[in-house]
């Protein structure tokens, strides 16, 4: 059980969790010598997240849950998250973070964006 | 005897600072006093790499909280840890070990390297700094 990055994240990646994060987990898919294929988020790695859930309130997004809580819409988020573990040596700590923060309209859109979307 | 032995010995120069040249000079019994502390160096091996020349990568552990029923860190809390945390990487530790403080909203942690202990401290829930003690 560890913490998950969801979709909401995507696009947006605010560093505010990375900053937060005690451990260096939340890493971002940058693989040597070609493009990511993955969406443009950042990612929870299982193996080192200490499951502190610090990261939770600092996300301007509110795209972080307890892997418990995902919403059923992200369910497969979760998985995604794992790949971090599975693939460690594709992902890095970001070197640049963008702190740009969301207001509470953004945050509405930007669920709304995502969940009809969801089957 | 002690002549005949010296002869068998191997003659190694090297050059070294003039403070401590003169002190050598100054001694007795320079070759086996430099003998002995060549053999009482080589035999400490390194404690990051354990005399193979390679300090480990990634191989901090850090206790789970769910796992240690310690809750969810509080944002100061989390500053903190994440301080101790590159703290232990730097001085290659094994483990930071966390459990649950004097009071019940304080995390105790303890960065270790193997079975030594190098830091021990507390994770205060609202303070800005953590109280630590280094072991010596």
């Amino acid at each position: 059980m560890a913490v998950v990055i969801t979709r909401l994240c995507q696009d947006c990646v605010d560093g505010a969790c990375v900053d937060m994060c005690p451990c260096e987990a939340i890493v971002e898919h940058r693989p040597d010598g070609r493009a990511s294929e993955l969406p443009n988020q950042l990612f929870v790695d299982p193996e080192l997240c200490i499951t502190c859930n610090a990261c939770i309130p600092e996300c301007p997004w509110e795209a972080i849950y307890d892997e418990g809580d995902v919403p059923k819409a992200f369910a497969s988020d979760i998985a995604l998250n794992r790949r971090a573990f599975e693939k460690s040596a594709e992902y890095h700590v970001p070197a640049s973070k963008l702190l740009r923060g969301a207001s509470s309209e953004e945050v509405e859109q930007n669920h709304a964006k995502w969940l009809p979307s969801v089957t | 005897m002690y002549s005949i032995m010296l002869y068998m010995k191997t003659r190694v120069t090297f050059r070294v600072a003039e403070d401590l040249a003169e002190t050598l000079r100054g001694l007795p019994n320079q070759t086996a006093f430099v003998e002995a502390a060549l053999r009482e160096a080589l035999r400490e091996k390194c404690p990051a790499c354990a005399g193979t020349g390679r300090a480990p990568g990634h191989a901090l552990r850090v206790s789970n909280l769910r796992s240690a029923s310690l809750g969810v860190l509080e944002r100061a809390a989390a500053l903190q840890l994440k301080g101790v945390v590159a703290l232990a990487r730097h001085a290659a530790a094994t483990d930071v070990l966390l459990e649950r403080g004097r009071s019940s909203a304080d995390i105790g942690f303890a960065v270790t390297r193997g079975e030594q202990v190098l830091l021990r401290g507390t994770l205060l829930s609202s303070a800005a700094r953590s109280e630590s003690t280094w072991q010596s």
